[in-house]
């Protein structure tokens, strides 16, 4: 279906009756504002035949007061129109927020993988403003374009055939001209919108590299190649300005040639008709309060013939637009809750993986014929090279992805068989990228359990050795954080996901450590949280720190998606093979310094 | 636990403010105005052009309705007349060169101002990235890419925003001037008495300003408020699945959605409010001109084609006062803009060449650090008294805790930041008396997490040496051990990376740094070494890497490996900005002091580190 009649029938669903409303104030606001002129040449016409001086200032004011009436119901029309259109395309927009950001919580994974930021906020802003406007300007307000141009047609042909067609051969070409200019102009601002983007690009690479710019003093480079965007940048909008501005002239132009036309031909008419009879002055063709007229209805085109360029362009604008965010909104989650799914409770934290294949594209696999058994408590070791699959492995448990093959069970029990948020509740994830919110830190720690007690907040921040800082900070929780708030160090990142991750006490944790870019006191601390948060949990340890890997009750080596090695760090440590290799090239520097202090040993002991 | 932002407290000369919440601007703000209007100086030419349409604009317009009342009176309602040709043919004949005029001037008008905003707008972004490369470094620290991003780039955007919408206004503006004289010499009473409602019409619209101004800046800030709201939400998403937030972010999401489109259908509501009072204000005044100018055309004192013009004045007279009133908002986010905008372009840099600053000749590489002291904020040393002598060709490890020192300490060299006492020296020559460019020229980094750009490969080895070929790029290439997976990329050295080299790997996008850092041969060489472990294979290629890049060059090197830190010439350990131990790696095990201490901690086994 297409984006624009869904939109419509969006609007017809929700808001039908404001949307008649709508075109109700429209319909009256045209009517009044094509009576005006109409008003006026039979004024025109009153003031100058002799014979009506006799009923004098009295007629005259009647005349005012029709005009001033007629202009103050147009006024309080256009306002109900005014208030209509844009309520509903607020009330649209607000719909298709909504349920935009509610899509994007609930689809999977492997969706945000393939998507950044910016293009889903640029849908969220940019598209939805499209299609908003188009509920106000193409939705509500193209009537109104309708109106006028039927009204004024229709009036024009009531008052004079001849200099009515002879008026109204020029209208069609001048549409064809408004909405074939401003496809053209969207395409050249389009272009401009590209050019800008490219030149904030440079920008921001130029700020957020600044120091390297500073280090090889390249300013005059950055400055340089910054020029070329910016150039192209003006260049661009002058383009599109000076085309815009070329046709608003050009439009101008064929109106005021159109009045021409109507004075001569107009003026020909009056003349030709004019009779004197009786010393009286009479007007047979037409009279000069209706070709008056014709100027005032020619001057209310103005603004409708221009407007539909606009119209016609927020049609299609909102059909790109309206489908690029159906597109999202019509969108399956590959992980879908079954219908008959069951609440597990509190599991106790057995899990089986009983040969599961995972591809991300579904050829792929990434993951091969995995089996694992974990007991109720246990500490499994995930360790491989970057791409390996390790992380992989532990992504699927929490269901971030769906196995291609095999299942998965939690206490015996299919994972897709269970609801979603009782799932994800037995199983916490620490992950490497700490994302942090902009709010109070204790909004931050009861992230995933809001109503959390401040006692237990705070209990979840001392296992995780991050409660003497925030204990020491002027509004200690609730200062606020993130992005505009105050930063946080990589490791206080870390060890925040760690409490919050806690404070719901889930049976089954995975735990994404392979991150380590912090200095030795802050790890000491990670280490020491950690010691604490795993005890009595089934834990999936992805991490780099052999200290740590070599305590797992068992360690599973991953290499190209399968399971080379398995078993307890002594008994793989001599062993060669994959395992040995990776430790080997962690360990080195350690090994290293321990030769070193060997020796240093050795040369005191032989003082 | 102090951490690097920690260290360095609040932003002493840092931009003002949230750049969201300031709308609270004036309509018009005369400072801002005035170094705009200095900018079209520049464009003498554009703007006389400008000048010139406009007039012509003006009088087009302004004549058009006289031309119809002078057809209608002199030959339509006159009479009967034998040369048709000679006298309504003259009418809408000089009625058609009138609209010639208005087309051609409008065009000359809207196209010089186009040509004058763009300029000016290019101008002010121009000076704007200048000046941001001169600012210190300190600068960058105190401010954040996403804030000076936003002066650059959305404050310019709403000028603009407000430029373009100006230049169909701006004409108008001077045509109520121009509409107000022409009808007070065609017919001075009926004009008193036609604008006679005007008054009211401004007092309508000042009222109206005042009331609506709050919700305009409300609707503002709360759709604002609602795309930071769904951005995090994007990023967090992650977070939000894993537990289970999902209901709980789409209720504080509905909140303030909701909130915006409350504030917007009021908005709605407001700007629809301006429009009874301003028909019947405008119909009044053709009231008007009906009633008294149909009885002096009875009376014979006025003709009727002129009563006719009057209305057509009319109808075009109250239209720009309405448009100008509904963009007030634009306005002020313009006026606002444009304040932050010179704010920043007035932010003296506070590291200046000095004038006469000689050019560093070609050093041999020996640095000294002559009784330095230095800090962030004045009165909080992060350095203290550091005398230290690096000569020719020796690299030298810098070890110690996270805020001991050593980052600061090597961007001394670079004159990142000047010392706050003492001299740093390179070939005897005080930093600080040679200029940046060439201080820079023969000093090179490579940091922590290379930084490489959205260009091609060669141009990010290249980066600003624009004198290196070809030949020695792919010499630093091969010598850092980059070209083999160079040249078996799409298009070898052409290929155009992605935004951060994401098409590389972690040890691909350092070794490509490491080239860019050797491409010019430089004499000195600082190193912020990785602290991210990598696979056995990247791992030894960089080592590789390193000895090469080190040869024959002074180095500082902040070093996290420890067979970097035993590969160097000399240690020093710095601990709370003091030097507290200079050596080679068994000296100072021996010694037994603060190094022997980290080595433990960092490489030695602990019991006590066990999960």
């Amino acid at each position: 279906m297409s984006p624009v009649i869904r939109l419509y029938k969006m609007i017809l669903h929700y808001h039908g009756r404001q949307l008649a409303l709508g075109y109700s104030a429209t319909l009256g606001a045209a009517i009044a504002g094509l009576t005006i002129p109409w008003v006026l040449g039979i004024g025109i016409d009153r003031v100058i035949d002799p014979t009506n001086e006799t009923q004098g200032t009295g007629a005259l004011l009647a005349l005012a007061a029709i005009i001033v009436l007629l202009g103050l119901s147009r006024g309080l029309f256009s306002w109900a129109q005014t208030f209509i259109g844009e309520g509903l395309s607020q009330k649209i927009a607000y719909r298709i927020r909504n349920d935009y950001y509610d899509q994007l919580q609930h689809l999977s994974f492997a969706f945000h993988d393939k998507q950044t930021t910016g293009s889903l906020m640029s849908r969220a802003t940019a598209d939805v403003e499209a299609v908003r406007m188009f509920v106000n300007m193409g939705a509500v307000r193209s009537m109104l374009i309708v109106l006028m141009l039927f009204g004024a047609a229709i009036a024009m042909l009531i008052t004079d055939v001849q200099l009515a067609l002879i008026t109204l051969a020029f209208v069609p070409v001048l549409l064809f001209r408004a909405i074939r200019t401003s496809r053209r102009l969207r395409r050249l601002w389009l272009r401009v919108q590209e050019l800008t983007g490219e030149m904030v690009a440079t920008l921001q690479e130029n700020l957020t590299g600044i120091r390297v710019v500073k280090a090889f003093a390249a300013e005059e480079h950055e400055i340089s190649k910054f020029r070329v965007r910016s150039q192209a940048v003006a260049h661009q909008t002058f383009l599109a300005q000076s085309t815009w501005a070329k046709n608003f002239a050009i439009m101008n132009f064929s109106f005021m040639v159109v009045m021409s036309a109507i004075l001569w031909f107009g003026g020909n008419r009056v003349i030709d008709g004019r009779e004197v009879v009786n010393g009286q002055i009479l007007y047979l063709n037409m009279t000069p309060g209706e070709l008056a007229s014709f100027f005032v209805y020619m001057n209310m085109l103005i603004m409708p013939v221009r407007m539909s360029g606009w119209i016609v362009n927020s049609f299609s604008r909102a059909s790109s637009s309206g489908q690029r965010l159906f597109d999202i909104l019509d969108m399956k989650s590959p992980v879908q809750e079954a219908p008959d799914a069951v609440d597990v409770g509190r599991s106790s934290g057995r899990v089986t993986f009983d040969h599961v294949s995972f591809a991300y594209d579904g050829v792929n696999d990434v993951l091969h014929d995995i089996n694992v058994e974990v007991p109720v408590g246990a500490v499994v070791a995930l360790v491989g090279r970057p791409g390996s699959g390790k992380t992989t492995f532990a992504h699927l448990v929490p269901r971030f992805y769906d196995v291609t093959e095999g299942r998965i069970l939690i206490d015996g029990r299919d994972i897709r068989d269970l609801t979603l948020e009782s799932l994800r509740r037995n199983v916490g994830v620490i992950q490497q990228d700490v994302f942090i919110h902009t709010a109070s830190i204790r909004d931050n720690v009861a992230y995933g359990y809001v109503e959390a007690h401040m006692d237990d907040v705070v209990g979840a921040m001392k296992i995780a050795q991050l409660h003497d800082f925030i204990d020491e900070l002027p509004s200690a929780y609730e200062t606020v954080v993130g992005e505009r708030g105050i930063g946080l160090s990589g490791g206080q990142r870390q060890r925040l996901a760690i409490a919050r991750t806690i404070l719901l006490d889930p049976p089954v944790l995975v735990l994404d450590d392979s991150t380590s870019s912090v200095d030795v006191h802050t790890e000491r601390l990670i280490l020491h949280a950690l010691d604490e948060v795993i005890e009595g949990r089934t834990t999936f340890l992805i991490s780099n720190r052999f200290h740590a890997i070599a305590q797992a009750d068992e360690i599973l080596v991953f290499q190209d998606g399968r399971i080379a090695q398995r078993g307890k760090h002594d008994d793989l440590v001599d062993v060669p093979g994959e395992y040995q290799d990776l430790y080997a090239s962690q360990m080195r520097p350690f090994e290293e310094a321990r030769v070193a202090a060997l020796e240093a040993e050795r040369a005191q002991g032989g003082d | 636990m102090a951490t690097k932002t920690q260290q360095k407290p609040e932003a002493p000369r840092g931009l003002s403010g949230n750049m969201d919440e300031i709308f609270l601007g004036n309509v018009l703000d005369i400072t801002v105005v005035r170094r705009l209007v200095r900018y079209s100086m520049a464009y003498r030419g554009t703007t006389i052009a400008v000048v010139f349409g406009m007039l012509g604009y003006i009088s087009a317009v302004v004549a058009q309705p006289l031309i119809i009342a002078w057809g209608i009176d002199g030959f339509i309602t006159a009479g009967p007349d034998e040369d048709r040709w000679g006298s309504l043919g003259i009418v809408s004949l000089i009625f058609f060169g009138d609209t010639l005029l208005l087309g051609v001037s409008q065009f000359i008008q809207f196209r010089s101002l186009s040509r004058l905003s763009t300029n000016i707008l290019y101008d002010v972004r121009d000076d704007m990235f200048t000046h941001l490369q001169k600012q210190s470094t300190t600068f960058f620290d105190h401010n954040e890419v996403g804030r000076i991003m936003s002066r650059v780039q959305n404050d310019v955007l709403a000028l603009q925003e407000w430029m373009e919408m100006s230049i169909p206004t701006v004409g108008d503006v001077f045509l109520l001037g121009a509409i107000i004289v022409a009808m007070l010499v065609a017919d001075t009473q009926m004009a008193a008495l036609a604008l006679a409602p005007a008054p009211l019409m401004i007092l309508t619209m000042f009222i109206w300003q005042r009331k609506a101004k709050p919700t305009f800046i409300r609707i503002r800030a709360a759709i604002s408020v609602v795309n930071a709201n769904l951005q995090e939400g994007i990023t967090g998403v992650r977070v939000a699945q894993s537990m289970n937030r999902q209901a709980e972010n789409l209720r504080r999401f509905d909140t303030l959605n909701r909130a915006h489109r409350d504030a917007a259908v009021h908005g709605g509501f407001l700007s629809g409010m301006l429009m009874p009072p301003i028909e019947m204000i405008s119909m009044t005044s053709v009231g008007i001109v009906v009633v008294f100018g149909g009885l002096r055309v009875y009376d014979g004192l006025l003709e009727v084609g002129v009563l006719f013009a009057f209305v057509m004045f009319l109808l075009r007279f109250f239209e720009p006062i309405r448009l100008m009133t509904m963009e007030f908002t634009q306005f002020q986010k313009a006026m606002a803009s444009g304040a932050r905008i010179f704010e920043l372009l007035d932010i003296e840099p506070d590291m200046h060449d000095p004038a006469d600053a000689a050019t560093l000749p070609e050093v041999q590489g020996r640095i000294e650090f002559r009784d330095v002291t230095f800090g962030y904020v004045p009165g909080i040393p992060v350095l203290n008294h550091i005398n230290l002598v690096i000569e020719p060709g020796e690299s030298v490890a810098f070890v110690g805790l996270t805020g001991a020192g050593k980052t600061s300490l090597a961007s001394l060299v670079q004159r990142f930041y000047d010392v706050t006492d003492g001299q740093v020296l390179i070939d005897g020559i005080d930093v600080r008396d040679v200029s940046r460019k060439s201080l820079a020229s023969q000093m090179s980094m490579v940091l922590q997490e290379p930084f490489l750009y959205s260009e091609s490969v060669r141009a990010n080895i290249r980066f600003n040496h624009a004198d290196v070929t070809d030949e020695q790029i792919e010499a630093a290439a091969t010598a850092v051990g980059a070209h083999d997976f160079i040249v078996k990329m799409p298009d070898g050295y052409d290929t155009v990376l992605e935004q951060r080299g994401a098409n590389l790997s972690m040890g691909q996008r350092a070794l490509v740094s490491m080239a860019r850092a050797i491409v010019s041969d430089p004499r000195i060489l600082m190193l912020d070494e990785a602290t991210a472990n990598m696979d056995s294979d990247t791992e030894h290629k960089l080592q590789e890497a390193l000895r090469v890049v080190l040869k024959g060059r002074t180095s500082l090197l902040i070093a996290h490996r420890l067979s970097t830190i035993t590969g160097a010439d000399k240690i020093v350990v710095l601990e709370h900005g003091n030097l507290v131990e200079v050596g080679k790696h068994q000296e100072l095990l021996d010694q037994g002091g603060v190094y022997a201490g980290l080595y433990a901690m960092n490489f030695g086994e602990d019991p006590t580190l066990s999960v």
